[in-house]
């Protein structure tokens, strides 16, 4: 057995330069496939964290309602039994509540339409970027209670900068027009520009007296320590929080956008991975067709001394094994290390930023590396060089020795 | 030279199942790439129309300073003017004036917040598809100076329907509070969800006059034959703008409008590229192999040319010609296998099923592409391709150029 390895270990290694080649296209399509795997993935886990990290979070407690028709009349009281739950609960990082309605921001000139979210400032810092997204002024200071908080596109759009004021205008509970007079504390810059001109944060208080609202809020937004423990975590406030006025949703159920974009990124990726692979089969295929019909003479000397088929066939086999794994050992490395570096470093979307937001990415795409496809991407390229040998080893001990032995050439 | 070419052709059939193999896998290269590409280009025809017809229309003419405040003081005047002298304009299918504000909204007990948007209703049906999302009731005419259409949703919660009366607040042109009653005669669903909550469709006469901007639109919204002829259709527009002095009018192109919808389409476009080159490497690295064999396998006999007076340059020439046939080949096989196949599939469509349905309509698409083939298709397939297996195939004929004819005699 060791002979027939050795065997075949020498064999690949006789025409240097063509192992040489062969192993550039397995290592090149390797590399290219665990390049873009690190990309959809980077771009899928950026997409969960923007949505995830902005307003959605873990998991949101909202009353029966208000995820089908967000508006003021499906408000609740956070109960008690919900606050002492969470506090108690050690995967959750942190809450908060908050009271999410649409309404309009003027100025003198203009009237945009936005969504106005009023918060807790500091409970925001545990679940939001936003308070760490601010690029002018901060996320409220304690000195003035009538504050607004505003998207750098907005600030644009209208052309105010800190200290200015705007009056933001919505339906109270009652049904009357509410209205207040704000003053812009802070510009926050998420780089998802629909989201920057539409979204604005008020303090939770302000908006509440401005609506009509006492302790009444629209939703509890939860964020985990772990992502992976969403479905745990929310199944136990379900059980914890009965209550038909209550509704309590996984970012997944909130986002399925999200989640139909993974699968059907799967199944599109599917056939194109399929690509590469069968780019490197045909490799595989034409280099061992070649050094199999330059050894003809060759095979039929050893089956005429009593090298048995199957040993041949299995040195050919293993000789294809090897430079396949020699191939994935080299991809794996230089494609991990180019997956790794670009998600330290990012790539720079630039001047395509805007149509990075339709694909929800920021400026800058990271591209994440995921280990188990990696493995996986890294198997199959030994796989295909092990079944595309089957063919030309099958092919060489067709002939009989004395067949084998006349055939000068292929 | 005809020699040189028979020479190589028969050389490629000596080994014939190494040739075969070798062009079949550049035919399958360039099918792939035509394919795929016809792929992208179609969703983004399809992206630019569904844009163009549900929002921008292909140019906009636009106030110079409109963008990007989007303020109702930088409008334009003079609208009928301006319709008249751009109707004539070579490939304008439609032109539809437009005014873009938002206000509340407010039914009996409830009040939200909307997007204003003032219509020329028959004009806007040419321009437009909003006529088709009606779902209830009806779209304006253009004698309902009064009627609104609301999006489903922001209907449902105000609670009315068709002959309902709805109230508007929001702030005019010049500062005053605009406000009216108007009475819903439809309402609308696009599918988007933010449109549905928000939208209000209203006559563009009543807009002017309750926001006390008479004779203005913030856009005119035109239509063209296609996307082909914007750049075309933009110049003579600009023509006909400077022939009636109006300055405070730009025509701006819907990419400018929307950027994101293009820059989308650029960086799906660049990053699809990045990726078949390097598959065609994948390939072009197994095809390497073959043109490589083609020539180490014959050092001997090309020793023998030599000494026999051939000159260096035609025996490097030979081995080029022959991988480079081979490729050409392969690149014609692989375009007569590929391009029926997509006219087909842009005949029929390739459908990604009711599960793609709404997640490919968030990124204006349906379910069903179809695939178009395009010289650029066709041009960036064959380029990619037969850019990287040439230039890999120079290496044997680098080579060969500077073979000595007695080693390559020695050359077992």
């Amino acid at each position: 057995m060791s002979l027939l390895i050795k065997m075949a270990w020498l064999n690949i290694w006789r025409n240097k330069r063509r192992a040489a080649i062969l192993l550039m296209a397995m290592v090149a399509g390797l590399v290219g496939v665990i390049f873009s795997l690190g990309v959809v993935s980077g771009w899928i886990s950026q997409m969960i964290d923007t949505a995830v990290g902005t307003t959605e979070s873990h998991v949101k407690v909202m009353a029966t309602g208000f995820h089908e028709n967000p508006v003021i009349e499906n408000h609740f009281v956070p109960p008690r039994a919900l606050h002492e739950h969470l506090r108690t609960d050690a995967r959750v990082r942190g809450w908060s509540d908050r009271v999410q309605v649409s309404g309009l921001l003027s100025t003198a000139d203009q009237s945009v339409l936005v969504t106005i979210i009023g918060v807790d400032p500091v409970a925001e810092t545990t679940v939001s970027v936003i308070p760490n997204a601010i690029v002018k002024g901060d996320f409220f200071t304690a000195a003035r209670t009538s504050q607004i908080v505003v998207g750098d596109r907005l600030a644009q759009r209208i052309s105010k900068g800190i200290g200015k004021k705007v009056v933001l205008t919505s339906q109270q509970l009652g049904g009357e027009l509410g209205a207040a007079a704000l003053r812009i504390a802070g510009v926050f810059d998420t780089g998802n520009s629909g989201f920057d001109e539409h979204t604005v944060y008020v303090r939770k208080d302000v908006l509440q007296d401005m609506l009509g609202m006492h302790d009444e809020i629209t939703e509890t937004a939860i964020a985990l320590h772990d992502i992976d423990m969403t479905e745990v975590v929310s199944n136990d406030l379900r059980r914890r929080v009965q209550s038909e006025h209550l509704q309590i949703y996984t970012w997944q159920e909130r986002l399925p956008f999200i989640v139909q974009t993974l699968s059907l990124s799967k199944r599109m990726m599917a056939p194109y991975y399929g690509i590469f692979y069968l780019a490197m089969a045909f490799g595989v295929l034409n280099t061992l067709l070649m050094a199999i019909g330059e050894r003809t003479h060759e095979i039929g000397v050893l089956m005429a001394i009593g090298m048995r088929p199957r040993n041949m066939i299995l040195v050919i086999v293993m000789e294809s094994f090897m430079l396949s794994a020699l191939a994935a050992a080299i991809g794996l490395t230089v494609g991990s290390t180019l997956v790794l570096w670009l998600g330290h470093t990012g790539i720079d979307l630039g001047s395509l930023a805007a149509g990075a937001n339709y694909f929800g990415l920021g400026r800058t795409l990271r591209p994440q590396f995921d280990p188990g496809m990696t493995a996986a991407a890294a198997v199959a390229t030994i796989a295909i060089g092990v079944i595309f040998s089957l063919q030309p080893a099958f092919h060489a001990v067709w002939k009989t020795p004395v067949e084998a032995m006349n055939s000068r050439n292929a | 030279m005809f020699d040189i070419l028979r020479i190589a052709w028969r050389n490629i059939g000596r080994n014939r199942r190494r040739s075969v193999l070798s062009a079949a896998a550049v035919a399958f290269a360039v099918a792939v790439l035509c394919f795929s590409m016809a792929l992208q280009q179609g969703s983004y025809a399809q992206m630019i129309h569904n844009t163009v017809r549900n929002r921008t229309g292909h140019l906009q003419l636009q106030h110079v300073d409109y963008w990007p405040d989007r303020e109702l003081t930088k409008r334009m005047t003079g609208i009928d003017t301006l319709m008249t002298a751009v109707a004539d304009t070579p490939h304008m299918v439609a032109a539809a004036p437009r005014i873009q504000t938002a206000a509340l909204v407010s039914s009996d007990d409830r009040t939200f917040g909307a997007t204003i948007q003032g219509v020329s209703p028959e004009a806007e049906t040419m321009v437009s598809t909003a006529a088709d999302k009606v779902i209830t009731g009806r779209f304006l005419t253009d004698t309902d100076i009064d009627g609104a259409v609301l999006g489903s949703m922001l209907a449902r919660n105000l609670g009315v329907s068709a002959g309902d009366e709805i109230v508007f607040v929001g702030q005019a042109a010049d500062g005053s509070i605009a406000a009216g009653t108007l009475t819903v005669t439809g309402t609308i669903q696009s599918g988007m969800s933010e449109i549905d909550r928000s939208l209000v469709i209203m006559h563009v006469r009543h807009v002017q006059t309750a926001f006390s901007m008479p004779d203005a639109a913030t856009e005119i919204a035109i239509l063209l034959e296609s996307d082909r002829v914007r750049s075309a259709a933009h110049d003579a527009i600009a023509d006909c703008l400077r022939a009636v002095k109006a300055e405070h009018v730009a025509v701006v192109e819907w990419p400018t409008v929307l950027p994101g919808v293009e820059q989308s389409m650029k960086l799906d476009w660049i990053s699809g590229l990045i990726m078949y080159v390097i598959l065609v490497c994948v390939v072009g690295f197994g095809i390497a192999n073959t043109y490589l064999m083609a020539y180490l396998e014959r050092i001997h006999e090309f020793g023998v040319l030599l000494s026999l007076g051939m000159r260096p340059r035609l025996l490097s020439m030979l081995v080029y010609l022959e991988s480079a046939l081979l490729t050409l080949a392969g690149i014609a096989t692989g375009l007569a296998a590929g391009v029926p196949i997509v006219m087909y599939l842009n005949h029929v469509g390739l459908n990604f099923g009711k599960q793609a349905e709404t997640l490919m309509a968030s990124y204006g698409l349906s379910a069903v592409v179809y695939p178009q083939l395009s010289p650029l298709v066709v041009g960036c397939a064959v380029g990619i391709v037969g850019g990287v297996t040439l230039t890999l195939a120079l290496y044997p004929a680098i080579r060969a150029a500077n073979l000595k004819p007695v080693e390559a005699l020695r050359h077992a």
